[in-house]
């Protein structure tokens, strides 16, 4: 932005080096032999369009450092998720389907889904123990939730602050949400929601709240009938 | 879903989009989203564009204008490092500047100002990617420069 705003926009001038985008079709071998080997001779003798070389190089070092942190962040969380369906976490993952999100049940053989609501509420019971591990997956169905925020409403009507014990973590293009029961709910017998809000996809777009019910069995040493997912729902 | 890429082409693709969204948005974290975003879109495309990387640039361009053209967005990007993004004085003010023109004119013109102001394209090349004729792009401008002059006049 070497030139101002407001003398551009007085009288817009022509180029006179290769703009973001030609640099771009080099970079992605879209010229012709002739096109590349004219700008190329343009770049090595040129102050200005050397500084926008380096400039490009910066976002590209930017661009690959957030990539392996994603990257490595993924398969950490990856790895949870496998050792916790391994030790018989509830794992969930959710998905939306137009406005509205979606939990469809993965794997877990503590989570059982109790009741259906209507798929449009996103909304599905389970049942936990106070031991059990509770873990489930936000994710939009295009796009990436950008962030998400959960609230814990209690069997009185009241919403509880969520404990720092329970960890919020990126996942792929969603949100990873793990926490063991007792940490989440506490030691009241009841039915709880979970709901997840004030996610918003990766445009902007604010995303409707998500209630997950969640019927909490405090101190018990397991769940009825359990012995594996049982989710009525199931696409 | 009628595109194949390689692995490396889809990374020198997601690289086009983050610097395209990085500049607009100043997020590396929202730009390398929309990166991820233009590349799904261009895999999940029936035909491959004449030109992937301007294809790619005018996706990213279009879904980081409308990160910015959400007002509440808008705050949060200008707020976020800012300071340390913009070390001169009168770039953070012109930025500001660009993000209200942004605001206020159409999703072509706004593309366009961007492309000929910031990306450094000829009204030719501008006119080639948004679709339109040079006059198109001329109008646009000059539609942008009245629409600010005004602006600038009313806060007076």
């Amino acid at each position: 932005m070497k030139q101002s705003l407001r003398d551009f926009l007085a009288d817009p001038p022509e180029p006179t080096h290769p703009s973001e985008l030609q640099l771009d079709r080099w970079a992605c071998g879209e010229l012709t032999d002739d096109e590349a080997s004219r700008l190329e001779a343009h770049v090595d003798t040129c102050p200005h369009c050397q500084a926008t070389m380096q400039a490009r190089r910066s976002l590209d070092a930017a661009y690959e450092r957030i990539r392996r942190r994603r990257q490595g962040r993924r398969q950490a969380l990856l790895a949870l998720a496998l050792a916790a369906g391994a030790s018989g976490v509830g794992l969930l993952t959710g998905r939306s389907t137009g406005p509205a999100l979606e939990l469809r049940e993965a794997r877990g053989h503590l989570a059982k889904v109790m009741g259906t609501e209507p798929q449009t509420t996103g909304q599905r019971m389970l049942r936990y123990a106070a031991s059990s591990p509770v873990a489930f997956v936000v994710a939009p169905a295009k796009g990436e939730a950008a962030s998400i925020d959960i609230e814990i409403i209690g069997p009185d009507g009241r919403a509880r602050a969520v404990p720092g014990s329970v960890r919020i973590e990126r996942l792929g293009d969603g949100w990873f949400v793990s926490s063991e029961g007792r940490a989440l709910f506490g030691h009241e017998r009841g039915t709880y929601l979970v709901r997840v809000r004030g996610w918003r996809t990766g445009w902007g777009r604010a995303g409707p709240p998500l209630d997950i019910v969640v019927d909490f069995l405090g101190e018990v040493s397991s769940v009825d009938g359990d012995s594996g997912p049982h989710n009525t729902n199931a696409e | 879903m009628g595109i194949k890429l390689t692995d490396e082409e889809a990374e020198h693709l997601r690289q086009v989009a983050f610097r395209v969204s990085c500049k607009v948005l100043r997020s590396e974290q929202n730009a390398f989203d929309i990166a991820q975003e233009t590349v799904k879109r261009l895999l999940e495309a029936k035909t491959m564009p004449d030109s992937p990387a301007a294809w790619c640039t005018t996706t990213a361009l279009r879904l980081s204008l409308n990160l910015v053209r959400d007002r509440t967005n808008r705050v949060r990007i200008l707020d976020q490092n800012a300071a340390a993004l913009e070390p001169a004085a009168e770039d953070a003010e012109q930025r500001v500047q660009l993000m209200e023109l942004f605001e206020s004119a159409s999703e072509r013109a706004a593309m366009a100002l961007w492309f000929r102001f910031v990306n450094g394209m000829s009204s030719k090349e501008t006119a080639e990617l948004l679709n339109v004729s040079e006059r198109t792009i001329r109008d646009d401008l000059a539609k942008v420069r009245e629409d600010w002059k005004r602006r600038l006049e009313e806060e007076e």
